[in-house]
């Protein structure tokens, strides 16, 4: 189901009422068919998926706290993590290993040894409770967390209705603690809760929606556009993906506050970043601080010699733009932005140049990252399109972006540019650690208003038009 | 007690009061794109005491297609007709009459084929063209819309484009209820309590973005409703084959590629292959064979005619096939039953001595489809359009040759 439907609107108000009505044993069951049903609207089947995961990661994970054997422990440990990585492997990854496998070889459609690709449909969500469900297992193995007894509780983790589907990819250590109890309707969460759920649909449907319009246009018939037109789209399509994901991220942060649940936060204002590795700090945090755990610090973090040190940070970047998909242009994408910041981290080693750039001014050096960022993302959002592939169109575009070429133009319209500087304000406030949304708190009036409207408006898209997928779901 | 209930009702008043206004002025201000088709193509119309919508005067808006399938400028001159260009009253005119193809939905004032035609010269006479059309028009309002126009403007040659929708309704939209439009505005003409309903209803919403904006909501959630409730019944379909149903949830299973196909083999082939729900017959079958006219279609034409008669113009009769059963079944030298509609309504008109024009063997060369027609819109493309012209302009000179107008 699509937090961004009609359909959405009806099922959020029903589970939120009922959730509160029920006796402290149905909450969590509830809970738990609520999420079921919500995947199940993408297509029944898919909830197959879901549960084995659930199945192979709660049962190998009880065997592995179970028995005293090591080397079986680390069986167990390995079952649980290979079978969630087989399944996010065989649906995502399998078809692009065909095309790599034929591309590497140079082998053609008629030739012996090509494999034709299968045409796996990707589920959704699929590299979201992949990774919830290993950290499970490698943190119980690492004792941070108990085992967690009950079956139906560890299911209702992984499947979480408002995080399921594009994250922030939970931690059992933060959320199964906080499934015990009952849960009681307190209108300081409400309150809390839909104004982050307001926000959330505000940067989806009335930002990064009619943003994408313009970037798709563009990025659908580059060759029809001017160079300065290159780098418009890949500017907005920054912005889009930002206010998309994080528009996400706040109707799951908020959804979740609503039922009580304190889910932590995927974004930090990235565009404020510093320097790359801070960027990637503030984005996505939790697929960051996933890896970091569980593949950064599992090949020895920092605390190895700087050569292997550099290795490991390019591995666990490289990984990160494997994870953004299976494409010759987005792991083009992923390994720039290894190689960048295994770069930017060597040059930062040196004093003098770590202390040059803290001497520019913080609104200066704001630009540098954002820059590569966007600069990237010409990789990352080239789609095939007139016989070309993704990685020839990026290819085109970088040097259309680069040769002065004339063409048409395009633009966003003015109320969507207010719009765009009102969320910059609103980032900038808290940046500069003024909570804006705190100014309401006193008038909380001005602020359910404010809610009222976001979601009025929204309601009236969503009955008019077709819901467009949130662009993180395809991962 | 009661004093403190009347003001937490007078707050909770104000509140809605002052949600309603923002959402009024926030709409205005954003303008949704998914909305902005809807708002602009109301605000391009006016209400109609005779016929219930016309175009507005001299009008001047872009609208873009909800979907992003198509952009285009409108306006409209002084006498509410598409296009800026005024009558000239020394240029013998022809009038296009006809619906929202006619029009020239899809494409900007200039790239209309009606447009297009102006300063066609036949027979040695230049004409100015004049786009009378209205979206969603049937027989009725085209002819109702032309005898006010007549008031204003001499015509010399009116080219009536007859539609499919005007008496016919697609099949699997009978059973939902849905009427041919000729039926529904016959039955309106003189429901005087629906005309100011409707008059209320549309001038609310033509004035507010919100009221419209809610009717639409209202509008489109039915069909969601509908629509869900159709999905999931195919999918419980799909479900009675568990192994099947899986599978394809998960697969797409592509097409196995043929080695022995070679690169230039892939290009597209002309005719298009015909998509497999496409029914062709192999005759083609008498007007005597079919159903005669509705009345109400009847009354329409009859109501042109009249008028023919008395400002003294040409009527010609135009069939455009706008339906894809049409054209593919002709390029395989076979018949939709689709097209059916033409040899009815060609009856009619033969019978009455007025002059038709068939763009069917014209569209013999089109390929692909989607270069004249914009696929999940129907409307003719900029290309469309020209090759509506083109095919015409030899037909209607081909027609004051022979003296038949």
């Amino acid at each position: 189901m699509l937090f961004n439907s009609i359909h959405f609107y009806i099922f959020a108000a029903i589970v939120i009422f009922a959730y509160f009505y029920l006796p402290k044993k149905s909450q969590k069951v509830w809970l738990l068919i609520a999420s079921l049903y919500f995947y199940a609207i993408f297509k029944v089947p898919f909830i197959l998926l879901l549960l084995v995961s659930i199945v192979i990661t709660y049962y190998f994970t009880k065997l592995l706290v179970k028995t005293e054997n090591t080397f079986l422990k680390k069986i167990y440990l390995a079952s649980s993590i290979l079978g969630n990585l087989s399944i996010l492997y065989f649906f995502k990854y399998i078809d692009f290993s065909f095309v790599a496998w034929n591309t590497l070889l140079g082998l053609d459609v008629c030739d012996p040894g090509y494999i034709q690709k299968w045409g796996i449909i990707l589920p959704m969500g699929i590299s979201f409770f992949t990774l919830q469900a290993i950290s499970y297992t490698v943190d119980v193995h690492r004792k941070i967390i108990p085992i967690h007894k009950s079956l139906s509780e560890f299911a209702l983790f992984i499947s979480f209705f408002p995080q399921l589907v594009a994250g922030p990819i939970l931690r059992a250590k933060d959320i199964l603690p906080q499934f015990e109890g009952f849960k009681e309707f307190h209108s300081e969460n409400f309150y809390l809760g839909m104004r982050q759920l307001s926000w959330g649909f505000f940067k989806k449907t009335i930002l990064a929606d009619p943003v994408a319009n313009v970037v798709d246009i563009i990025y659908g018939n580059p060759g029809q556009y001017d160079w300065t037109m290159m780098w418009f789209a890949a500017f907005l399509h920054a912005i889009q993906l930002y206010c998309d994901f994080s528009g996400y991220s706040d109707i799951a942060i908020g959804l979740g506050r609503i039922l009580g649940f304190h889910i932590p936060k995927n974004f930090n204002r990235p565009f404020f970043a510093i320097n790359l590795s801070d960027l990637w700090a503030r984005w996505h945090i939790s697929l960051s601080s996933w890896l970091r755990d569980y593949v950064y610090i599992s090949l020895g973090g920092n605390r190895v010699n700087p050569a292997r040190g550099y290795f490991n940070v390019f591995i666990t970047f490289f990984l990160s733009g494997l994870w953004h998909g299976a494409d010759w242009a987005v792991l083009a994408w992923g390994t720039f932005h290894s190689v960048l910041i295994v770069i930017e981290r060597y040059l930062f080693s040196f004093k003098k140049i770590k202390n040059f750039m803290e001497s520019i001014p913080q609104y200066f050096i704001w630009i540098y990252p954002f820059f590569i960022f966007t600069f990237a993302l010409f990789f990352f959002r080239a789609k095939p399109v007139q016989g070309m592939t993704g990685m020839e169109v990026a290819l085109f575009m970088i040097e259309r972006a680069f040769s002065f070429s004339d063409g048409l133009t395009l633009n966003l319209t003015i109320p969507i540019w207010i719009l765009l500087a009102v969320l910059f304000i609103v980032d900038l406030f808290q940046e500069k650690k003024e909570d804006f949304f705190e100014k309401f708190h006193s008038h909380r009036i001005y602020s359910w208003l404010l809610c009222g409207f976001v979601l009025g408006i929204c309601f009236l898209i969503y009955s008019v038009s077709i819901s467009q997928p949130f662009v993180y779901f395809q991962f | 007690m009661f004093l403190k209930l009347t003001k937490h009702l007078f707050t909770i008043f104000l509140i809605c009061l002052v949600l309603v206004i923002s959402l009024e002025l926030g709409l205005r201000f954003i303008d949704p794109p998914s909305l902005s088709y809807y708002r602009n193509i109301k605000l391009l119309h006016r209400f109609h005491p005779d016929y219930y919508v016309t175009l507005g005067k001299n009008i001047d808006i872009n609208i873009k297609h909800y979907a992003g399938l198509w952009e285009g400028r409108f306006t409209t001159n002084s006498l509410g007709f598409r296009g800026s260009r005024e009558p000239d009253p020394n240029t013998r005119k022809i009038a296009c009459l006809g619906d929202s193809l006619v029009m020239g939905f899809g494409v900007s004032d200039q790239d209309t084929f009606c447009n297009l035609l102006d300063g066609v010269t036949i027979d040695g006479e230049i004409f100015q063209t004049q786009n009378l059309a209205v979206d969603a028009y049937g027989s009725l309002g085209s002819a109702k819309r032309l005898e006010e126009s007549l008031t204003k403007v001499k015509f010399d040659t009116v080219l009536f484009f007859v539609s499919p929708n005007d008496f016919t309704v697609p099949p699997g939209l009978v059973e939902q209820g849905v009427q041919a439009d000729d039926i529904v505005e016959k039955a309106r003409e003189n429901d005087e309590g629906y005309r100011r309903k409707f008059q209320i209803q549309f001038e609310l919403t033509r004035h507010s973005y919100l009221l419209q904006a809610s009717k639409l909501a209202l509008e489109q959630l039915s069909i969601k409703r509908h629509l869900a409730n159709k999905e999931a019944i195919q999918e419980w379909e799909e479900a009675k084959e568990p192994l099947q149903y899986i599978s394809s949830s998960f697969y797409t299973f592509p097409e196995k590629n043929n080695c022995n196909v070679s690169s230039i083999d892939l290009k597209p082939i002309c005719p298009e292959a015909m998509p497999s729900h496409i029914q062709c017959e192999i005759a083609t079958p008498k007007a005597n064979d079919l159903e005669p006219l509705p009345e109400e279609t009847i009354y329409a034409y009859n109501k042109m005619l009249k008028a023919s008669k008395k400002y003294g113009f040409q009527l010609v009769i135009v069939y455009i096939p706008m339906q894809n059963e049409d054209i593919f079944c002709n390029q395989r030298n076979q018949h939709s039953s689709l097209y059916n509609y033409v040899i009815r309504s060609k009856e009619f008109f033969t019978k009455q001595g007025i002059p038709s024009i068939e763009l069917l063997e014209d569209s013999r060369t089109i390929c692909p489809l989607s270069d004249y027609f914009i696929p999940g819109d129907g409307h003719l493309t900029q290309k469309g359009n020209l090759w509506v012209k083109d095919s015409l302009v030899p037909k209607l000179q081909k027609l004051r040759g022979s003296r038949a107008f």
